[in-house]
C-alpha cells in the first residue's frame, strides 16, 4: 500500500493530511482517486471539521481490520467508547457524515448507537430529537393505543 | 437543535431496523409515517432479520416465559458454558397492557409460530396476540359445568394450509372418563365455535405440553384402550382436522416417568424424558423427520440426573435448546419439592455442565414455562 498523503478539507475550511489507506475508508475518496490518482487534495463539501475530524479517528482505528478475535473484541471496545463520547445531536451528524463519505463500518456503528439511545425515549422526546411532527387527532392517537394494548416492556422486569 | 427530519427516510429506516422488540410500542406511537412503516412488510422484513443478526451475532435465544402467571420476553445466552462464567436469562420486557382493566394475568401461553395464544387466568378470554406487530383479538370465553363441576378446555392454535393465506384456528377440547369428550373449532375469521365430531380412544391432559409445529399442534396422549402403550405422540391436522396417528417414541415410557415435549429451531420436536428410580437419568431427544403421521428421532444429550438435582423435575418440567452450546434449560421449581420457594431454571450441558439459575420467589401456585420465540409479521386475521 502506498504511504502518500492525501488531504481533506472540510465545508468550513478545515484540512487533515492523512494517509492514503486511511482516506480510502471513506469510499466517496477511494472512488475520486479511482477515477484519477494524481489528486491529493480533496474537498468534502457536506461535511464540517469538527465532525470530519471524529470519522477520520474512526477510520485511523479501522485501518487494518485484522480478523482475529482477539483484534476483533479490541475493535468493539474501542467503537462502544468511541460512541459514548457523543450525544445524540453528533450522533445525528455523524450518521450523515457517514452516510455522505460512505463509511459502511461507521454508518453501521452510529445506527446502533442511535437505536440503542432512543430504545427508552417516550414518543415526545422521539419527536423532539427527531423532528418529528404529532400528526396524529386525539381519535387516532387512542386507536394506536387500542391497536398496541397489549406490549412487552422494558420496565419493571425481575433482576434474576 | 439539529434533528432528523434532515435525514433522508434510508438512513430514519437505517435507525429504525435496529430498534429492539421492546421499544416498538413507542415508535409507533410517534406519528403516522412510522407508524405504517413497521406495518409495511418490506420493513418489517427488515427489521426482524436485523433483530436475528444481533441475536445471531450474540450467539443467543429469545424466548418467552411465564412467572407467576406473568409473561416475560426472554434473552437467553449460554456461552458462558465454556468459558466458566455465568450464563445469562435476562427478561427484557414483560407483558403490560395500556388499558388497566385489561388482565394481563395468564395461566397458559402456547405459541403458533410469531403467534401466542394466551388464556388469562381468570379463564374468561383468550388472547390471539402478535407481540411484534402488537395486535390482538380477543375471544370471550368460560369454562364447562358439566353436572355442576367445572372444566377447562385445551386450546391451541393453528393454520389451514390449503388456503392461499394461512387461515389461523383455536381447536378446543375438553376429555372426559364419564361424558363424550368436546372438540370445538374456532376460525379468527369466522367468529364462533362449531363442533367437530371425534371420539377419542385417548385422553389429553389439562396439563399436558403441547407444542405447534409448521401450523399443527403434537401432544403427548394416554391410551386408554391399549395395555402396553401408555404414553404416545399425537398430531391435531389443522388442515384437515383430524387427529393423525399415534407416533412412536424412541424410549420405553414407564409409569410416573417425566416427560414433556418443546419445539426445536422452527420445523422440530425435542421431547425430555426423565426416569423415576435409580441415577433419574434424563434424555433428550429431538426429531430428523416430523410429519402428522411420521417421525424419526435422534438423541441430544443424555445425563444422570442423581449427582445434580437428586429430583425428578415435577412440574412438567418446560425446557428450552441450545443447540450450539449443546444445552438445555429446564425450567421448574426448587428441589425441596413437597414446598417449594423459589422457580429455578436449571442449565445442563455435556461434560456434566450443570448450573442452578434462581429465577425467584414463587408468589403465585403456578409453575414456570418457556418457549422459543421468533417474531414475525404475520398478521391475525381480523374479522371481514
Amino acid at each position: 500500500m502506498s504511504s502518500n498523503k492525501i488531504v481533506l478539507t472540510s465545508s468550513d475550511g478545515e484540512s487533515f493530511e492523512v494517509e492514503e489507506v486511511v482516506a480510502r475508508k471513506l469510499q466517496i475518496v477511494g472512488h475520486m482517486l479511482e477515477d484519477d490518482c494524481v489528486i491529493n487534495e480533496i474537498p468534502l463539501q457536506n461535511v464540517t471539521g469538527d465532525i470530519l475530524s471524529m470519522v477520520i479517528e474512526y477510520c485511523k482505528t479501522h485501518v487494518d481490520e485484522e480478523e482475529s478475535e482477539e483484534a476483533q473484541t479490541k475493535l468493539k471496545t474501542w467503537d462502544e467508547e468511541f460512541m459514548k463520547k457523543f450525544d445524540i445531536k453528533t450522533l445525528l451528524q455523524i450518521i450523515l457524515a457517514a452516510n455522505y463519505l460512505n463509511v459502511k463500518g461507521l454508518l453501521d456503528l452510529v445506527s446502533q448507537t442511535i437505536a440503542d439511545t432512543i430504545k427508552d425515549y417516550t414518543p415526545e422526546q422521539i419527536r423532539e430529537v427527531f423532528g418529528v411532527e404529532n400528526d396524529y387527532t386525539e381519535e387516532e392517537e387512542a386507536e394506536v393505543r387500542k391497536e398496541n394494548a397489549w406490549a412487552f416492556d422494558e420496565a419493571d422486569t425481575p433482576k434474576p | 437543535m439539529k434533528n432528523m427530519s434532515n435525514l433522508p427516510q434510508d438512513l430514519v429506516e437505517e435507525i429504525l431496523s435496529r430498534v429492539p422488540l421492546t421499544s416498538l410500542r413507542a415508535m409507533r406511537s410517534t406519528c403516522k409515517k412510522w407508524n405504517t412503516l413497521f406495518k409495511d412488510e418490506r420493513f418489517t422484513k427488515k427489521h426482524i432479520a436485523q433483530v436475528a443478526v444481533e441475536t445471531t451475532k450474540e450467539r443467543e435465544f429469545v424466548a418467552i416465559m411465564l412467572l407467576n402467571f406473568r409473561a416475560y420476553l426472554m434473552r437467553v445466552n449460554l456461552q458462558g458454558i465454556h468459558n466458566n462464567s455465568n450464563p445469562l436469562l435476562k427478561p427484557i420486557g414483560k407483558l403490560i397492557s395500556l388499558d388497566t382493566s385489561d388482565q394481563v394475568n395468564i395461566s397458559r401461553v402456547f405459541r403458533c409460530e410469531g403467534l401466542l395464544l394466551c388464556t388469562t387466568k381468570d379463564y374468561t378470554r383468550l388472547v390471539v396476540w402478535n407481540p411484534y406487530l402488537g395486535q390482538t383479538l380477543w375471544i370471550c370465553v368460560e369454562p364447562r359445568f358439566v353436572r355442576h363441576r367445572k372444566f377447562y378446555y385445551v386450546n391451541v392454535l393453528g393454520y389451514d394450509k390449503s388456503k392461499s393465506c394461512y387461515a389461523y384456528k383455536i381447536l378446543r377440547f375438553a376429555h372426559f372418563f364419564f361424558e363424550k369428550s368436546i372438540h370445538e373449532i374456532y376460525e379468527l375469521n369466522s367468529n364462533s365455535w362449531r363442533v367437530l365430531d371425534v371420539t377419542p380412544h385417548w385422553c389429553i391432559s389439562y396439563n399436558s405440553h403441547s407444542v405447534s409445529l409448521k401450523g399443527n399442534t403434537y401432544w403427548f396422549t394416554s391410551n386408554l384402550e391399549s395395555k402396553d402403550k401408555f404414553l404416545e405422540l399425537l398430531c391435531f391436522d389443522f388442515t384437515t382436522e383430524k387427529f393423525g396417528l399415534h407416533l412412536p417414541l424412541p424410549f420405553e415410557f414407564y409409569y410416573c416417568q417425566t416427560v414433556t415435549l418443546s419445539a426445536f429451531k422452527e420445523e422440530q420436536l425435542a421431547v425430555l424424558h426423565q426416569s423415576s428410580y435409580g441415577d433419574l437419568g434424563m434424555e433428550i431427544w429431538i426429531t430428523t423427520k416430523i410429519e402428522p403421521n411420521e417421525v424419526s428421532w435422534s438423541k441430544f444429550l443424555a445425563v444422570y440426573m442423581r449427582p445434580l438435582t437428586g429430583f425428578q423435575f415435577n412440574t412438567g418440567g418446560s425446557f428450552l435448546i441450545d443447540e450450539e452450546n449443546r444445552a438445555v434449560v429446564v425450567f421448574d421449581t426448587d428441589k425441596h419439592i413437597f414446598n417449594p420457594t423459589r422457580n429455578i431454571a436449571y442449565i445442563i450441558g455435556e461434560n456434566g455442565y450443570y448450573r442452578e439459575v434462581d429465577l425467584g420467589e414463587i408468589t403465585t401456585e403456578s409453575f414456570p414455562l418457556a418457549c422459543p420465540y421468533v417474531p414475525s409479521s404475520m398478521q391475525i386475521n381480523q374479522h371481514p
